[in-house]
């Protein structure tokens, strides 16, 4: 345990060095989690003011007033960045120009050092962008309830982040066999669109991808805690939407042990 | 008549290496439709509660996401692989081969490669286009065909334009990949009807990083929508940026080459 | 007649620096208030270079070889002073004086990474519109006497280092350049991949005439091929002239070495001048030129010597001693 300690706080010691050198780059890059959530603020926003003012879904009765797009969206974007990873990209480069090698000669796994420097980048950007969510929060003007359940959001993001972090590493070793991670990627991305519930609140959409959302790993590492924070889970579905995350997150270990050991003798064979 | 033919010889080699990773079209392909989907699914579960937004009906979106993907992908087909290049030769000093060139250092530097794959966007925004133009009912005369396509080249011309005012800050500042991620996020926004953004960020996609004239004008001579910009106006802002960026790129240039010091 | 191709007169070039002080209270004040120092790259320097020349340009790193050659490409404008190449001025980069020159750096590659060396040199064609049947004549006999075969159609980037030279070389010969600045085209290239390109410029000089300005770190491409060298340091002009005639204006001196009987005699070599090195018995004296034959018989007669052999410096240590000494000499040319 101690051997874990040492090795992730030197490890995050490194990358928040190294974060610090390129502050300016990587506030750019943090800035791009803040376009997707935004526009679809406006996208909604303009579709209640089109509707004077509130929305509601026939279907199962959710409503949204502009306010709540603003509160559903803000959140989304702070919860977004905490749970963002972009090993994907990294990983299939480092493939394809040998650094994986280096990594793989070390006693512990690479996805250790990997998974501190992600750390170190949400721990330092989001300090920087707190003044910024702050600004948001106070000009958008989102509606905030919370309820008795709201602080249930804490470990069911904590999970998520541990859950997407995790696919998506298992997603990046697919590099291993292909040198054309782009499609799958975008694939990914657009799944996670409906399926996480970032162009629109799951209970906003035809009840066809609400269902199918609903058990995806998508919403378990999505929309789940948002929808948790602002009292949107009625509170007979939080048990089941834990049990769900946990689900989730067993299937994505043995998928990551499995591809990886996969993955690993295949890339021995080609020659790293 | 030179330049037409070295145009040639340069699109002719980079398609031959291209053609290597012939692979990689369905790759595009593939990502492109499913990026679609992502857009226009997203338009389509916000129609399902209005009929019109800001003033836009599902048609005219569709619309405009099709001249987006058409224009995104002739940027990354024809402007942004050549000025990525130019940025990275101006910060490892290989940009003095392209100096050392008995032609235009401008034309050179613009046009050396091409990304043949990368017309899967354009593809697929062709598609969207003559799809949407269906659904929008309307006849498309020639009038109106001919304004899309001036509106469209001088779409084309300010963003190369913008492109080139870009690199040419490298001289100066050696990095500015950092900048070129802010419009490219600008970008990203535009493919959705500008009105719907407030008034600060309106401005700045109409006149800071003018995506709205790239994007939203040929959008709107398309699906004949109201408050299109006179024609002569917008060919005047196609064919003046160009010259201020030309003329900013051979300061640049004076500049890089010590001329001003 | 053969009239001077390359002329410079009073070349100079200043760079201004924005000085930087360590630390972020400094940086932040040099938001403000920014500290210049004028660095003087190249001062004040001419020379002439007739046609068909090969000439060596030597110099430390830093020197101002390279703005030297940057200026003359015209890739760089000089702060002052003038120039003629061809009869152009380099630095209004004319297309009609572009055609006819050429550069190679053998730090920075001008060919396409990805794709094979032979598509780069069809866009060369097309630029410098070099004719079908010239193009085709000159490709066949460069790639003869470069020895390049097959490697023009790998891909660039499978290429050695050397072989990868060879291809930037007849990349800039392809339009066959009347002028041709070559900045270290040996750089880490193998030994008899040196000797292979320094025949190659000998041979293209001499089948074409064309004038070469060359630097390079490793003397042997300089005396293999350079018969003048023009030498500067700190951007200031040391020497122009033969290469056989540096040793003497510049390093005046003789190495003699003897070969003595035994050790005590040894010992007593040290007395008759300054020894430069020492193995076993076999000892090194360099001895002022004047001096020269006095001392050798003076040796002969005093001590039991086997063998004994004079010489002149070898020209790196005579360049080497240029440097160190540099600051105190005045232009020798």
């Amino acid at each position: 345990m101690k051997y874990w300690l040492d090795l992730y706080r030197a490890n995050l010691r490194v990358a928040i060095a190294s974060m610090l050198q390129y502050r300016f780059t990587i506030l750019i890059w943090a800035v791009w989690g803040f376009i997707g959530p935004l526009i679809s603020l406006a996208v909604w926003s303009a579709v209640s003011a089109a509707r004077g003012g509130t929305i509601v879904n026939k279907a199962n009765g959710a409503s949204f007033a502009a306010g709540d797009f603003a509160a559903y969206f803000l959140v989304y974007m702070v919860f977004g960045h905490l749970m963002m990873s972009w090993d994907a990209f990294e990983f299939a480069m480092r493939v394809q120009n040998g650094g994986l090698s280096p990594a793989l000669l070390k006693p512990v796994h690479p996805i250790h050092r990997d998974a501190a420097s992600n750390i170190a980048f949400k721990l330092t950007t989001s300090a920087m962008l707190l003044p910024v969510w702050a600004i948001l929060f106070w000009l958008l003007k989102p509606h905030i309830v919370l309820n008795a359940f709201s602080l249930l959001a804490i470990p069911a993001l904590a999970v998520a982040c541990v859950l997407r972090y995790v696919l998506q590493y298992s997603l990046a070793l697919v590099a291993f066999w292909t040198t054309r991670v782009d499609a799958i990627n975008q694939l990914y991305f657009t799944l996670d669109s409906f399926l996480a519930g970032r162009i629109a609140p799951i209970a906003l959409m035809p009840a066809w991808i609400a269902a199918f959302a609903l058990y995806s790993p998508f919403r378990a590492m999505g929309s789940f805690p948002v929808e948790l924070a602002l009292g949107r889970v009625p509170p007979e579905q939080i048990l089941p939407g834990f049990a769900l995350q946990g689900v989730w997150l067993v299937v994505a270990v043995v998928l990551l042990r499995t591809l990886w050991e996969a993955g690993i003798r295949q890339y021995s064979s080609v020659g790293a | 008549m030179r330049y037409l033919r070295l145009l040639k010889v340069l699109y002719r080699t980079s398609i031959q290496t291209d053609m290597e990773y012939r692979a990689d079209f369905f790759t595009r392909i593939v990502a492109s439709l499913l990026g679609l989907v992502a857009t226009v699914g997203g338009l389509a579960i916000a129609y399902g509660y209005t009929s019109t937004l800001k003033g836009w009906t599902y048609q005219q979106v569709l619309v405009l996401v099709a001249v987006y993907y058409v224009m995104d992908g002739l940027t990354e087909m024809f402007i942004a692989p050549n000025m990525r290049n130019v940025m990275t030769q101006v910060r490892e000093g290989t940009l003095d081969f392209v100096l050392l060139k008995p032609v235009s250092a401008q034309f050179l530097a613009s046009f050396r490669t091409i990304v043949i794959w990368r017309a899967a966007n354009v593809l697929v925004g062709i598609g969207l286009t003559a799809y949407a133009v269906g659904r929008l009912g309307a006849h498309i005369g020639i009038g109106q065909a001919a304004s899309f396509a001036l509106t469209m080249a001088a779409g084309c011309a300010v963003v190369y334009s913008l492109w080139l005012f870009l690199v040419t800050l490298t001289f100066w500042f050696v990095r500015v990949d950092n900048i070129e991620q802010i419009v490219w996020q600008g970008f990203e926004a535009a493919r959705y009807p500008i009105e719907i953004y407030p008034a600060w960020l309106r401005g700045a996609l109409t006149y800071g990083i003018p995506v709205a004239f790239i994007i939203t004008i040929p959008a709107q001579a398309l699906s004949g929508r109201a408050g299109q910009m006179p024609l002569g106006v917008a060919c005047a802002v196609g064919v003046i940026s160009l010259a201020a960026s030309s003329f900013f790129w051979r300061f640049g240039l004076k500049h890089y080459t010590g001329a001003s010091a | 007649m053969v009239e001077a191709q390359i002329v410079l007169k009073g070349l100079e070039k200043v760079y201004r620096v924005h000085e930087r002080e360590a630390g972020v209270g400094a940086s932040i004040r040099s938001l403000f208030q920014r500290k210049y120092k004028d660095v003087r790259a190249v001062d004040s320097v001419s020379f002439t270079v007739e046609a068909g020349e090969i000439v060596g340009f030597l110099g430390p790193n830093g020197a101002g070889k390279t703005t030297t050659l940057k200026m003359l490409s015209g890739l760089l404008h000089p702060t002052g002073g003038e120039a003629h190449v061809l009869g152009h001025v380099p630095w209004k980069r004319e297309p009609a004086y572009l055609k006819h020159i050429g550069l190679v750096m053998g730090n920075r590659n001008q060919l396409t990474w990805d794709i094979p060396a032979l598509d780069s040199f069809s866009v060369n064609q097309a630029v410098y519109a070099i004719p079908e049947a010239d193009y085709r004549q000159t490709l066949k006999e460069l790639v003869e006497l470069l020895e390049l075969g097959d490697v023009i159609k790998k891909p660039v980037r499978n290429l050695s280092l050397g072989e990868r030279m060879k291809c930037e070389l007849a990349a800039s010969l392809l339009h066959r350049p009347k002028v041709l600045f070559l900045d270290e085209p040996t750089l880490g290239v193998d030994v008899s991949m040196q000797v292979r390109i320094r025949q190659f410029i000998a041979e293209h000089n001499a089948k074409y005439g064309a004038t070469i300005l060359l630097t390079s770190h490793y003397m042997a491409d300089v005396t293999a091929l350079c018969k003048r060298i023009i030498v500067i340091h700190r951007g200031r002009l040391l020497y122009d002239g033969p290469i056989d005639a540096l040793s003497e204006r510049i390093a005046p001196f003789k190495l003699v070495t003897v070969d003595v009987e035994n050790a005590e005699a040894a010992a007593l070599v040290a007395q008759f001048g300054e020894v430069v090195e020492q193995d076993g018995l076999k000892v090194t004296l360099r001895l002022p030129r004047t001096e020269t034959s006095a001392v050798v018989a003076r040796l002969l007669q005093d001590l039991p010597i086997l063998d004994l052999t004079v010489a002149d410096p070898p020209i790196e240590a005579v360049i080497e001693q240029v440097f160190q000494e540099a600051p105190k000499n005045e232009v020798l040319a």
